[in-house]
């Protein structure tokens, strides 16, 4: 160990070093998630290969059978009228009478079991999870790492000065830029939202998303708040996933900041 | 100093990162109107005459959706993989052309001349199935079968129950002859329950859709009929001294609300389906017609000319005072409710004009829906999203729809005669 | 109540007077001039009636047929969604109930009819109220329902021209 008094200077470095794995460690706890890696240019152009999504289907499931299949009620017959009984000219519809032969056979196939074929990908979001923590931790490494490095290095250390003089002045620049995308994001989105779907109230829905620098969604959109109405959640779901790859800053600082979005929805206001 | 510096410059450089809330972005209405569905052709066995002779099932499933105004229907050709199964679904192909709903599906032979029809409804955006059923069936039913499918896509999609499989009642007059006929909710297949050289007005289905109530002239006299659309029998409900007319179902068909005159005026009477147990509902010196039940049977709205000039009136259905409902408007006839109990269409004369309004019970919000002039007998389909009504274009009677909000508009074409008083049937059980 | 029977009456005998007189006087040429008359009356099963009854007796033109006769006009027309018989057929529905008065044998059937505007339902009532009022006008008259049917075709017969199908006609049994 260093005596306190013989080396100052060693002192604080020792102290700025540990002050600094604990900032990182608390910022690494809250979840920040760096790339290490550029940001790709982002194209106007679904990149649904690289998505970690569900893959389809692979295996024919059993076809399931309906859960009432088709006994129609024999068709209606045209009847004659008591009072005229004269041969009416509707060749059609004397046509259409003969169709009651189903009747008899069509009574067995309700015996058959109903069985719809879930769509298999329920382990594949485990599987998503786990991979998304590998990387994580993996970056993680890397930038403890990396800072490790730049706190031996007095270079590193003015550069990281004066990045933080030019971070303090561009702050409002950020903040432009932060509205500019927050707008494309909602104006991509509600261009993809029906409301009609959404009944005549006025419902509130939240959506949380993960981002991935390339504007497409991590996963699948979580529900925070539903409307009440499935089918207006299911249809702003759909909004949100249609409107990949969503606008968002190349800027890797300006990025971080729509990594984790939430989006509040009021479809039935406005307008 | 320095170190100091650093340190606040470090802070600064990770303050934006630490301890970050989330952005929130507000996003207020939405512009679409249409959910966009892709229909793949299904495949089909090229030996059976029977599906070449007829409309595709996807071509008919995308009429319906079309029709509904709900769906926009993508045109698939220009896709180059044409899946009828799910294992062969390429997801991004479908998400290029912009499709959330993707239906796929095949049509095989089997033994004894019948069909298997199967398809599945899949989510293009999180690639899964939303649906999927199999129908064993004869070639004559496949358009039966398509708006099934129809159905299902409809309901899954909309969280609302589907139409296209519904049948609707309406008269047809050709060369003096008047024709009571039941066709497809397309407006397909028209049968023939009963014509004659007389008038006849005021069909209604029973509650289980197996028989027609309606009112025919054929005794010169109007006479209401009720007769069976399976067996094809018909007997006289009512023929007292005077009119009898407007027959109307109660929920559980066991009772009809109809109009009889006895010679004097007109007035609302409830009878028992078999044609005894007559009791009045109303009395007054004035004209009360048109009965309607609510679908709770508690009670009956019709229309009255008490109060000078005829609106909508709503009385117990075990009798007692009315009350007035409408207040908007100098001449209202034609009540009708939606299966929902939450709203009332009627025919409303504005400025010479005859359209057909919608009101909400709750608020009294009136909102005028059609755009023709000469409109009359509103039906409301049994999911309460679409109004039929008949009305005149170029002189000719045409059935027409309008949304229950005004949004989607359309006409029926008819080849052939006057069609007029249109009746929505129900739901398939 | 009863003079107006009385004056009914009196008038009654004074029409009878009338016509047999018109007969009289024109014995042979009543059958020709009959004809073309007859033709121009409104129902067309009446022909055969209407001449036998010329060749049958010597007494009667048929006034009921006789296009100078107010009672060979037979539609009282109304307002849009009303019934109220108005003044100027008064008369014409007047001349009907004496008539009926003088002809105890003698039935008509009032039939209501509106124009094609509004439902036909509403309609069918409308036509029947207008029909029943025509008979309140008859009953006022001293005429007995058991004379007087009243039937409501509401707009089923419209010939599309509006002044026109709003109306009750009088129509007499046999024709």
């Amino acid at each position: 160990m260093i005596r306190a008094r013989e080396n100052h200077i060693a002192l604080r470095a020792g102290a700025l070093s540990v002050l600094v794995h604990g900032l990182l460690l608390a910022l690494f706890l809250f979840s920040v998630n760096w790339k290490s890696t550029p940001p790709m240019s982002v194209a106007e152009v679904e990149l649904w290969d690289s998505l970690p999504v569900t893959p389809p289907v692979r295996q024919p499931e059993p076809v399931p059978q309906p859960p009432k299949p088709l006994p129609e009620p024999p068709k209606p017959e045209p009847p004659k009228p008591e009072p005229k009984p004269e041969p009416e000219p509707e060749p059609k519809a004397e046509i259409q009478m003969k169709q009651e032969k189903p009747k008899p056979k069509v009574e067995k196939p309700i015996e058959k079991p109903v069985e719809k074929p879930k769509e298999v990908p329920k382990p594949d979001p485990a599987i998503k999870a786990k991979e998304l923590e590998k990387k994580k931790q993996e970056e993680l490494k890397k930038l403890q790492q990396a800072l490790l490095a730049e706190d031996s290095k007095a270079e590193q250390h003015s550069n990281i000065k004066q990045e933080g003089v030019v971070g303090v002045k561009n702050s409002q620049a950020n903040a432009g830029e932060i509205a500019k995308y927050t707008s494309l994001i909602s104006r991509k989105i509600q261009q993809n939202v029906n409301k009609e779907l959404c009944g005549s109230g006025s419902p509130e829905l939240q959506f949380a998303i993960n981002l991935m620098p390339t504007g497409e969604v991590i996963g699948v959109p979580k529900l925070i708040k539903g409307s009440g109405i499935a089918a207006c959640d299911a249809a702003v779901e759909r909004a949100i996933l249609q409107s990949q790859p969503l606008p968002v800053p190349q800027n890797s600082e300006l990025f971080s900041q729509f990594r984790d979005l939430k989006l509040n929805f009021r479809p039935n206001d406005g307008n | 100093m320095t170190i100091l510096r650093t340190l606040v410059s470090i802070f600064v450089l990770l303050m934006p990162l630490a301890g970050k809330a989330e952005l929130n972005i507000e996003i207020v209405g939405g512009a679409a109107t249409q959910i966009p569905i892709a229909i793949v052709p299904f495949s089909q066995p090229t030996n059976v005459p029977a599906l070449a002779q007829q409309d595709s099932i996807a071509s008919i499933i995308g009429a319906d959706l079309r029709r509904s105004g709900m769906f926009r229907v993508l045109e698939t050709r220009g896709v180059a993989n044409q899946p009828h199964d799910i294992a062969e679904v390429k997801y991004a192909e479908w998400a290029a052309i912009q499709a959330q709903g993707l239906t796929v599906g095949s049509i095989e032979s089997l033994p004894g001349n019948r069909l298997k029809v199967s398809f599945r409804l899949l989510d293009v955006l999180k690639q899964n199935q939303l649906a999927g059923l199999e129908y064993t069936i004869t070639p004559a039913q496949l358009r039966t079968t398509a708006h099934k499918i129809a159905d299902v896509i409809y309901q899954k999609m909309t969280g609302e129950m589907g139409v296209f499989a519904t049948r609707i009642a309406y008269i047809s007059k050709a060369n003096k002859r008047y024709s009571l006929q039941v066709a497809d909710a397309d407006g397909y297949n028209p049968q023939t329950v009963v014509s004659s050289n007389e008038p006849i007005i005021s069909p209604s289905w029973s509650p289980d859709g197996t028989k027609l109530a309606y009112v025919s002239f054929e005794k010169k006299k109007p006479v209401i009929y009720v007769q069976s659309l399976v067996s094809g029998q018909r007997y006289v409900l009512a023929n007292f001294k005077g009119n009898n007319s407007a027959p109307s179902w109660s929920p559980d068909g066991k009772k009809l609300a109809i109009v009889l005159t006895y010679g004097a005026n007109s007035q609302i009477y409830t009878i028992n389906a078999d044609g005894t147990g007559l009791q009045s509902l109303t009395k007054s010196s004035t004209i009360d017609t048109e009965p309607v039940w609510s679908s709770d049977a508690v009670s009956i709205y019709f229309t009255s000319d008490r109060g000078g000039s005829p609106q909508i009136y709503r009385v117990a259905s075990s009798g007692g005072d009315a009350k007035r409902v409408t207040f908007e408007g100098s001449y209202i006839v034609s009540p009708r409710l939606s299966a929902d109990g939450k709203s009332l269409a009627y025919i409303r004369q504005d400025q010479g004009k005859f359209r057909v309004a919608i009101q909400d019970i709750a608020t009294g919000q009136v909102q005028i829906l059609s755009d023709t002039s000469q409109d009359e007998a509103p039906s409301f389909a049994p999911n309460g999203r679409m109004i039929l009504y008949a009305t005149t274009i170029n002189g000719k009677g045409t059935l027409a729809a309008v949304s229950a909000d005004g949004r989607v508009k359309q006409r029926l074409s008819e080849s052939g005669g006057d069609v007029r008083e249109p009746a929505w049937g129900p739901a398939a059980n | 109540m009863n003079k107006r029977l009385l004056m009914s009456a009196l008038m009654a005998m004074v029409l009878a007077a009338c016509s047999s007189k018109a007969v009289k006087d024109t014995p042979a040429p009543a059958v020709e001039d009959k004809s073309p008359s007859t033709q121009s009356a409104p129902a067309a099963a009446t022909d055969s009636a209407a001449t036998s009854g010329a060749s049958q007796s010597d007494m009667s033109v048929n006034p009921l047929k006789d296009p100078n006769n107010i009672l060979s006009k037979r539609s009282v027309y109304f307002d849009f969604d009303k019934d109220e018989v108005k003044a100027e057929y008064r008369p014409l529905v007047d001349a009907h109930a004496k008539y009926l008065l003088a002809n105890g044998n003698a039935k008509v059937v009032l039939q209501g009819n509106t124009d094609e505007r509004g439902s036909r339902e509403y309609n069918l009532s409308l036509g029947q109220r207008r029909a029943v009022a025509v008979k309140k006008v008859m009953n006022l008259a001293g005429v007995q329902d058991k004379q007087i049917e009243t039937v409501s075709f509401g707009e089923e017969k419209v010939t599309g021209v509006n002044d026109k199908d709003r109306r009750v006609d009088v129509v007499y049994d046999g024709e």
